[in-house]
């Protein structure tokens, strides 16, 4: 698409930002509303597209995209229900948001595209959505499914497929009264560059989540929970564990390495891992080469792999790189104390926090202490509601603000 | 402080002998292959006894001296690895010298360890001058080092490597541009207008980001320079947290532009910290074929897929690993974190799109990692 159909497009929004306008936000949710009860039934035909047509090019498998959406878009969390609980908590019957939202997707999880683009319709702007590259197909259907369901939206939500290096059309795509971003720092670094003063940008960067293990938590069941967390999305969502602190010595963290690898290993046989580029494949190589040399000059490293997974056994606390696709570093502790000092280059980059043992009170002290907006028991990160307020920021409130 | 190792002594006397040879350089990789893999094969057994991780790293992988027979089996280590581990094939008391990878002061940093600089200037000498300067005896020419002195940063491989060759001589002049971490871009001028007015080829050679920002600077002062004829640059490294990241190309294009360079006149090397060789695009040294990185006759690269490290079909994506007689101090065979494929007998390396997209929402953890 080029800069002159990305022009006639936001005229065609602007215009039908008109109607939107003169429905009552109670017409709105209950058009949206449609929308996302269509698509938190796993039966419903936009489901059934989705899990037929994604794969190809998100690169995931179906059986993965399946287990993923089964976890995140049911139809408790995230059905016409949850959107106007979510309304009523975010927005006041008044709300109403002037202009045209461009909506700049960014990798392959539908979930946050589809509530990238819904969010501003509900608080009355049209949207212009480009797709992330490797996800072409959540955004269409999104389209496909409002015109159908919610007809009286149907030309309030477009899509920009616009070459990232035609920077005119980005340009011309960046002039509306605001921009949502899904993207990496640079991304988002460049984005804000090219802005109008007056344009609102809501960003969510890339972030990383991880895991803890208090010292009263059971290892076998904690790892067949971490497993599902760490394979679903292959690792590739914020939401996806990179490491885990085992607290107490190292033999208790190789414990967990190895029914961690035992339970990625059956996940594997459930939902088997998708496509790995050349330059992640390599870069899991180099790693696990690492660990390996580690482990032969020091001998406190374990190494676990499997034909697509791998567990390392630190051993110590701190951080190291992750590769993703499903490679998990598994660290000792001594102390919660000590874990908030490892966590130090972290913090802020964390988005989600997985807890096994210890109590819920000191579940949200640790998710707060290293900054990440979600905390939850292993197995349930890749359950976020409608309402998660991903980077802190509320799917509604970010928008109105 | 002891001797050397007699093994070691050895060793280092024949790849110095091979690297010292007139017109080493030109051999062409087939006729010395058996020398290349007696000497890796000889090597190999040296580090595996001497260097007790790599040792063990091996014989977890099952290949040990006894049963590697060819330097294609012999196990490469990640660059990463020199970040923790001090793979070093000789006594701690024995080093004279340390490189270490860049970063910032809380970066964790790789360091290879040298008990001697004479391999690594022995290779780097004839390798620059084949692919940098093949004219120099037919022209003077004047070097411009966009990098800083080694006075100014004692740890780094690459003031090193123009250090060794400023003092080598043949130049008709030569120094640094980079004072106090500072491109000094006023004095880099009054050089290049020196040469303009002498009529004598200037070369220009630096890091990557030095050149970006140099760009910047003739952009913000919408100036351009036609150097003299015979003039080139050579540049290398990244560019992430130094500068804004340019592709390859748009560099050259961009440096083209500016200078009045055609492309045969503008040379990428890549090299890294933790090899003592380095490797060159062939434009300057084979103008009429085309540009991929030529390879010194003592150092191998291969392109493998990662998982299985099994090499891959010329002109396939794999991952580069490199095996390298001058690394007779620490580890041969490095398994580097580029990709690359071979072409016509050289290779080329396939750097990440600045502006690709992620598939995921969820970011690898040494995008942040500042601190060990």
């Amino acid at each position: 698409m080029n800069t002159a159909a990305v022009r006639e497009h936001l005229a065609g929004l602007q215009a039908a930002q008109k109607t939107l306008h003169e429905l009552p936000i109670e017409a709105r949710v209950s058009a949206v509303g449609r929308v996302l009860d269509a698509w938190s039934d796993a039966g419903s035909p936009v489901r059934v597209r989705l899990l037929a047509e994604h794969p190809a090019t998100s690169g995931l498998s179906t059986e993965n995209l399946a287990a993923g959406l089964e976890l995140g878009l049911r139809r408790d969390g995230w059905g016409h229900a949850a959107l106007e609980g979510l309304v009523e908590r975010e927005a006041p019957k008044s709300a109403r948001l002037a202009g045209v939202t461009t909506v700049l997707h960014g990798g392959v999880i539908p979930m946050p595209t589809l509530l990238d683009a819904l969010a501003p319709l509900v608080l009355g702007s049209p949207v212009l959505a480009k797709p992330a590259a490797r996800d072409l197909v959540t955004p269409r259907l999104l389209v496909e499914s409002v015109a159908e369901l919610a007809p009286e939206l149907g030309a309030c939500v477009a899509i920009a497929d616009v070459r990232r290096d035609d920077d005119a059309a980005i340009d011309a795509l960046l002039e509306t009264e605001r921009v949502i971003v899904t993207g990496g720092d640079d991304t988002v670094t460049a984005i804000r560059a090219r802005l109008g003063r007056d344009t609102k940008l809501v960003a969510h960067g890339h972030k990383l989540s991880v895991a803890w293990l208090g010292a009263d938590a059971n290892l076998e069941v904690s790892a067949a929970r971490l497993a599902v967390d760490v394979a679903t999305w292959d690792q590739l969502g914020c939401l996806s564990p990179v490491a885990c602190w085992v607290e107490g010595d190292a033999e208790r963290a190789r414990a967990f390495a190895t029914s961690l690898a035992a339970a990625l290993e059956a996940r594997e046989q459930v939902t088997p891992r998708g496509e790995v580029e050349a330059a992640a494949a390599a870069r899991i190589a180099s790693e696990r080469s690492d660990a390996e040399l580690r482990s032969a000059a020091e001998g406190v490293v374990a190494l676990h792999v499997g034909s697509t997974w791998t567990v390392v056994a630190e051993g110590d606390a701190a951080p190291r790189p992750s590769p993703l696709h499903r490679f998990v570093r598994v660290h000792p502790v001594a102390t919660l104390a000590a874990w908030r000092t490892a966590m130090g280059s972290l913090r802020g980059h964390v988005a989600g926090l997985a807890h096994a043992g210890g109590s819920e009170a000191d579940a949200l002290e640790l998710a707060q202490s290293v900054g990440a907006s979600r905390a939850t028991a292993f197995g349930e990160l890749q359950t976020p509601p409608l309402d998660w307020a991903r980077d802190g920021l509320g799917v509604l409130s970010a928008l109105l603000a | 402080m002891s001797g050397p190792d007699p093994d070691r002594a050895q060793i280092d006397a024949r790849v110095l002998a091979w690297l010292r040879e007139p017109d080493a350089i030109d051999a062409d990789p087939a006729a010395t292959e058996a020398r290349f893999t007696e000497l890796a094969l000889a090597l190999f057994a040296h580090q595996f006894e001497h260097c007790p991780p790599y040792g063990r790293f091996c014989d977890g992988r099952g290949r040990t001296p006894t049963n590697v027979h060819d330097w294609r089996e012999i196990p490469p280590v990640p660059t990463g690895s020199f970040k923790e581990l001090d793979l070093r094939s000789f006594p701690a008391e024995r080093v004279v010298h340390a490189f270490r990878t860049s970063g910032t002061s809380t970066e964790r940093r790789g360091t290879l360890w040298l008990d001697t600089l004479e391999l690594y200037e022995a290779s780097l000498l004839p390798t620059f001058h084949a692919h940098v300067l093949p004219d120099l005896l037919e022209r003077p020419i004047t070097l411009r080092v966009l990098a800083p002195s080694v006075e100014e940063a004692p740890d780094s491989s690459l003031s090193h490597m123009f250090d060794t060759v400023l003092r080598a001589g043949g130049l008709a002049g030569g120094g640094f541009d980079v004072k106090q971490g500072r491109l000094d871009i006023d004095g880099l001028h009054r050089h290049i207008e020196r040469a303009r007015e002498t009529g004598d080829a200037i070369a220009l050679c630096g890091t990557s980001f030095a050149f970006v920002h140099w760009l910047d600077a003739l952009a913000a002062r919408n100036l351009r320079f036609g150097l003299p004829e015979g003039s080139r640059v050579m540049e290398t490294g990244g560019f992430k947290g130094r500068s804004r990241v340019l592709e390859r190309g748009e560099l050259h294009d961009a440096l083209g532009e500016r200078l009045g360079l055609p492309p045969e006149r503008i040379v990428n090397q890549y090299g890294m910290t933790e090899l003592g060789s380095q490797f060159y695009d062939s434009v300057l040294r084979r103008p009429r074929e085309p540009r991929r990185k030529l390879a010194p006759p003592w150092a191998r690269v291969r392109v493998v897929e990662p998982t299985t490290g099994e090499e891959v079909p010329d002109g396939d994506v794999g991952a580069v690993v490199i095996v390298d007689l001058a690394n007779t101090g620490s580890i041969q065979a490095i398994q580097t974190a580029d990709l690359g494929r071979q072409v016509d007998r050289g290779f080329e390396v396939i750097g990440r799109d600045p502006g690709a997209e992620a598939r995921g929402c969820s970011i690898a953890a040494d995008a942040m990692l500042g601190a060990p």
